[in-house]
């Protein structure tokens, strides 16, 4: 039986896992967690095969960071981070952090099994793309990498010279940057765009 | 009596003379050759009229014509030398005259100085004030109501007045600024200098009136911009929270259409008496989703210490508080960084089972105390990553952050409260 920590702070969204695992038959819970600031523990005192990492978890911990720092320390366990923000740099932060597979969540009992199969015979599988949202006119494809990592900043509610240091840019082109951004997606100000593009999800500064 | 002519004549020349070498050495040349020019002429007609008195009483030929004689060569001399002091004289009122274009004077400072929109006043040590120009006259009579004859009388005043007007400003350093009841904003500094190689105080007024008015509109304008950025940061934190909300209740909505799908599977299986392979499968999917959305039953928003709580329990640690959660978010976060870290360490490297979490809140400075009952630690403790990370943000804050290891383990930590912007007026 393979080994599977949730680290997920939704109740009923951890309970339809447990669920799902325990009905595999191949599969068995040994623990289910809200906050990610405590799976290193929990690893390092249990025998862990998979965990089930939530990004945004309970006390505010990312479970991206911590997923990261488990496989630093604990390379063999597989790790799926499971979400449904479509953060569009989340993907790339799962990769560099060595996470095995990604998910956006859904009810589907199969698709999850299967990921989880797939993924502790060695496979590493990623979704194509993020979901598609929109910004006022325009769509998060249309964002070039420079601009979402502005607009992450923009969220903080920083100055552009306080974003601009943070990103190694001038104030001045931070400036230009939110200028851009203003004209594709036809809002008001900058804090309109901070705020439709927080609501979104399309960047998500906290995690 | 002729005996004394040229003895007359060459004491005026002398003195002639001496005047002329005189003028040469001193500033005031053009008048002292005037002078010398009138001693020239006055020396002319005392010798013309001596030897006129001469004449008269001449008792023979050979002597008037000597005296005749005398006299055209002394007319003739002093028409040359009275022709040379003039021309000297002119040269001289011209070379003065040019020179008084070119080189500067007392005058020449006074009036560039009062032309200065500054206020510009040099004094001795003691305050007699040595030159002062018009701008800084006027600003002693608007400030002290007198005329500027003491320079540090003068200093005091302005000492006096700034620090009632300052105190509200947050101006620092040697400038100091004073509003004047007209409305005008003016700056002083007072330095030291050298007058003469004695010491002496120099005292300079700007007027920054316009300067100071933009300042003001900066800064209401940077206080409007900090609400907006803090209201923001307020917003992205509920957000989370709203977020968080939504994906529960999606994940509600999902159950709620499972149910009802499996609802209808129900009601198809219904007419078949016996309960077959089917017909365990929707229980089994009854059971599934019932029980999960019993897990979200009367489930209420969580605050952070009761989320805490639960993770502690997660890893089998029972925590208890002692005193209040921080309301203030950035300082809240350090909280509860620390007591993950706390949590986490007392679990790996004592064994504990409890944790206690105490917090203090004394002259706008918290003080956290995080205490377990694992066993003491043998060795000094090497911060890993999350304690250097924790030293790192607290220090950071401008707190402080320490480990003591008898006579029980306590990790602790004070750093100031912080001022939060004032999201509402």
């Amino acid at each position: 039986m393979i080994r599977v920590l949730i680290v997920e702070d939704d109740p009923m969204a951890q309970k339809l896992l447990e669920n799902f695992i325990e009905n595999s038959g191949r599969y068995k819970v040994i623990g289910s967690i809200a906050s990610a600031g405590f799976a290193e523990t929990y690893c390092l005192k249990h025998s862990v095969d998979l965990i089930l990492m939530d990004v945004c978890t309970a006390l505010g911990v990312s479970g991206l960071e911590i997923s990261a720092k488990i496989k630093k320390i604990k390379p063999d366990i597989k790790i799926i981070i499971i979400t449904s923000q479509p953060e569009c740099d989340f993907i790339n932060r799962a990769k560099t952090g060595g996470v095995d597979s990604f998910w956006y969540k859904s009810s589907d009992e199969k698709e999850i099994l299967e990921l989880m199969d797939r993924t502790m015979a060695g496979e590493s599988i990623y979704p194509d793309c993020t979901p598609s949202l929109q910004i006022g006119y325009a769509w998060n494809t249309e964002f070039t990498p420079r601009q979402l990592e502005v607009l992450r900043e923009l969220t903080s509610g920083d100055t552009n010279a306080e974003i601009g240091e943070r990103l190694g840019i001038s104030p001045n082109t931070v400036r230009d940057y939110i200028q851009q951004m203003l004209e594709m997606t036809g809002l008001q100000n900058r804090t309109s765009l901070a705020v439709a593009a927080d609501k979104s999800g399309l960047v998500n500064k906290n995690y | 009596m002729l005996g004394i002519i040229p003895i007359m004549f060459l004491f005026l020349t002398l003195v002639n003379l001496y005047i002329l070498v005189y003028a040469f050495t001193q500033s005031k040349r053009c008048e002292i050759c005037h002078i010398a020019l009138g001693f020239t002429l006055l020396t002319f007609v005392i010798l013309y009229l001596l030897t006129m008195d001469l004449s008269l009483v001449a008792n023979s030929n050979a002597l008037l014509l000597m005296i005749k004689k005398f006299q055209s060569l002394l007319v003739n001399i002093y028409i040359i030398i009275f022709f040379l002091i003039l021309t000297g004289s002119i040269n001289l009122l011209y070379k003065e005259k040019k020179s008084l274009k070119e080189s500067i004077t007392r005058a020449s400072i006074k009036e560039s100085i009062d032309n200065l929109p500054m206020g510009l006043c040099f004094s001795t040590k003691n305050g007699i004030v040595l030159l002062s120009n018009r701008s800084m006259n006027q600003l002693c009579h608007k400030i002290t109501g007198s005329e500027l004859q003491d320079g540090e009388f003068f200093w005091e005043k302005v000492m006096e007045k700034r620090r009632k007007f300052e105190d509200s400003l947050e101006v620092t350093g040697q400038i100091h600024i004073l509003q004047l009841n007209n409305g005008e904003t003016w700056s002083f500094s007072r330095n030291p200098i050298k007058v003469n190689n004695k010491d002496g105080v120099q005292i300079t007024a700007t007027n920054i009136t316009e300067l100071f008015g933009l300042r003001s509109q900066l800064k209401k304008k940077n206080l409007e911009f900090m609400k907006m950025n803090s209201r923001l940061h307020q917003y992205s934190e509920n957000l989370s929270h709203i977020k968080s909300k939504e994906e529960r209740l999606a994940t509600k909505t999902q159950l709620h259409n499972e149910l009802g799908y499996i609802l209808l599977a129900t009601r198809r299986a219904l007419p078949n008496k016996e309960l077959d392979k089917e017909g365990q499968s929707i229980l089994a999917l009854w059971k599934q989703n019932i029980a999960a959305l019993l897990s979200g039953r009367g489930l209420k928003e969580k605050n952070a210490f009761e989320e805490l709580l639960e993770a502690a329990l997660d890893i089998g640690i029972e925590l208890k508080l002692k005193g209040k959660l921080p309301q203030e978010s950035e300082n809240k976060d350090i909280v509860l960084k620390a007591a993950i870290e706390a949590l986490n360490n007392a679990v790996r490297h004592a064994g504990a089972t409890k944790l206690n979490l105490t917090i203090k809140e004394v002259e706008e400075e918290y003080t956290i105390e995080l205490t377990n009952n694992g066993i003491l630690p043998k060795e000094e403790i090497i911060e890993g990553g999350g304690l250097s990370v924790l030293r790192e943000r607290v220090e950071g804050r401008g707190g402080k952050m320490g480990i003591d290891i008898e006579p029980i383990f306590k990790l602790w930590i004070r750093f100031p409260q912080g001022r939060e912007v004032d999201t509402y007026d």
